[in-house]
């Protein structure tokens, strides 16, 4: 959990938080729009996604349209993204978002991350990630139809983690598109389509489709069912899973991002 | 040579959007506080709503754009007691404005200018979405509108005093202009004093209090909870056994239980705005509140 500090157009955050990286990295599990996150999400950044202790700035840039640049310095020593051994090894992560209001009722958003921290080898690790998404909502509000169009692409190099010799780097990049549509006051309906290829000796791909129905009759909880195949082509034939979830959220309004 | 560009886009364009509205800059939360604030600051000030009249202000989703226009703002004006709670601290957390922070004079909630009905301090979830404070729908009553007016005016004043005489003047016209409405509101509905009447959400409360309308039941069996099947059944049974006149049903609702239950007993279906802006009639508080009560007039005659 961040603690927040405002001042004039920005605000700093210290403690442990979600990195402000892409788009999915910041949606906490309960609020994702399927029950798991992108593969590109839990096999680049991380299974637990990209968090960490540090400090983060937002500013918001004055501009007529609503740009928000983040700036911060985390713990470089979190597993899987840059697993640097020593405690004062830090990444920085840069995050520029732009967000234009087509209509009243649909939202174009653009973002650019990037990121950079010394590894386990103590080289160099960065990643690169890009997204866009479309965002419908009826002004009428609860209950009417929406539709949300989700894209995002990672890219990750890390220096001295291949496995050839300590001077050769391992590469891994990813892309995802999701479309969620409420199709009833309570019922949403959404499918997603993932791709990753990770690079170290020769190239592994990873493939899935998933299908989601949430069945959300109040603010405060959801019955979802996921399934989807996937697929290592060259590896391992097809799989399917199919998931359940329960969620129920105790307190006030639930607030999150737009 | 492109980061020195950068920069002065950005100055320029920071520059170009502070110094376009030269008056106070207000943002409202919802249409019903955006018309009297306009009554009270008249050309002295720019007002910006959030929720529009047609939507429901409990789900109004934290759209960037809007924390554009809160970070520009000078005030920002809440009804309070919760019910903007699901969006508004977003909006006040991102504007990075620490003078709209709560307890800051750029931030305020009309709700302290009244007392609430429905306090319940031993709320619980299973209660359905309460408001622990109070039902936060109190615009609805125009004698709360009032002690409303008169803190938002004392606010407007506090940040520009240089102005602080025509609020007050422009203060003094809309309670004039209220009171006269208040008493010809009340005559009109006089006759039906005691009248039974079920509601969609607890949006009217205030109103069948102000009209001493006898408010039987709710077409949501627990606030925020949507009509089931069951709950429809014993509304009809309810509603024969008490002779119920009206159902009242908030224009963004789905009318359609209000239609079942309007085919299954003798009461008339009574579709209103529930905000000022609601519908092309209700451009300000006292248009929304004539469409309201014509409404309730036509079908309770």
């Amino acid at each position: 959990m961040g603690y927040h500090s405002w001042f004039t157009c920005g605000v700093f955050k210290t403690g442990k938080f979600l990195t402000n990286f892409g788009k999915n990295n910041l949606i906490h599990t309960h609020a994702q729009a399927l029950i798991d996150r992108p593969l590109v999400n839990r096999l680049i950044l991380g299974e637990e996604a990209f968090n960490s202790v540090g400090i983060q700035a937002d500013i918001l840039v004055p501009l007529p349209w609503y740009v928000n640049l983040s700036v911060a310095a985390v713990s470089a020593r979190m597993a899987g993204l840059f697993s640097s051994a020593q405690d004062e090894n830090l990444a920085n992560v840069t995050h520029l978002e732009n967000l234009w209001d087509l209509t009243d009722s649909t939202t174009l958003g653009l973002g650019v991350s990037y990121s950079f921290g010394e590894n386990i080898q103590a080289k160099l690790s960065q990643f690169l990630g890009l997204d866009l998404s479309i965002k419908y909502l009826s002004p009428k509000g609860r209950g009417n139809f929406a539709l949300i169009w989700t894209n995002e692409i990672i890219s990750g190099l890390r220096s001295g983690l291949g496995t050839l010799s300590s001077d050769s780097w391992e590469h891994g990049w990813g892309v995802y598109s999701s479309l969620m549509a409420r199709i009833h006051p309570v019922i949403w309906m959404g499918c997603r389509w993932d791709q990753v290829n990770l690079t170290a000796i020769g190239t592994t791909k990873e493939m899935s489709e998933n299908f989601v129905i949430a069945y959300v009759p109040t603010e405060f909880s959801t019955v979802r069912f996921q399934s989807g195949l996937s697929q290592k082509p060259g590896v391992s034939g097809s799989r399917w899973q199919s998931l359940v979830q329960l969620n129920v959220t105790i307190g006030s309004h639930p607030a999150h991002a737009y | 040579m492109p980061i020195k560009l950068l920069i002065l886009v950005c100055v320029l364009g920071g520059f170009i959007t502070r110094s376009a509205v030269a008056n106070l800059r207000v943002v409202t939360t919802t249409e019903d506080l955006a018309s009297i604030t306009k009554a009270i600051g008249g050309e002295f000030i720019s007002v910006s709503s959030i929720a529009k009249g047609t939507q429901d202000p409990h789900y109004v989703e934290a759209k960037p754009s809007f924390l554009v226009l809160v970070s520009r703002a000078d005030l920002v004006i809440s009804i309070g007691l919760e019910l903007e709670s699901g969006w508004l601290p977003l909006l006040l957390r991102g504007a990075r404005q620490p003078k709209l922070l709560p307890g800051e004079p750029g931030c305020l909630s009309v709700s302290e200018a009244i007392i609430p009905i429905e306090i319940r301090p031993q709320a619980d979830r299973v209660d359905g979405d309460i408001h622990p404070l109070g039902n936060p729908h109190f615009m609805a009553d125009p004698q709360r509108v009032i002690l409303v007016a008169e803190l938002i005016s004392k606010r407007l004043s506090e940040l520009d005093p240089t102005q602080a005489k025509n609020f007050k003047q422009n203060l003094e016209g809309f309670k004039l202009k209220l009171l006269n409405k208040i008493a010809a509101w009340k005559q009109k509905m006089a006759p039906f004093k005691g009248i039974k009447v079920i509601g969609y959400h607890m949006t009217f409360n205030y109103l069948f209090k102000f009209f001493d309308f006898d408010v039987v039941g709710f077409l949501e069996p627990k606030p925020g909870i949507s009509p089931t099947a069951q709950h429809i059944l014993k509304l009809i049974e309810t509603a024969k056994i008490k002779n119920v006149k009206i159902i009242v049903i908030e224009n963004f609702f789905d009318p359609k239980p209000g239609v079942t239950l309007v085919e299954k007993t003798k009461a008339k279906l009574v579709i209103i705005p529930a905000y000022v802006g609601g519908d092309d009639s209700s451009q300000n508080y006292f248009d929304w509140m004539d469409t309201v009560v014509n409404n309730l007039e036509i079908n309770l005659r």
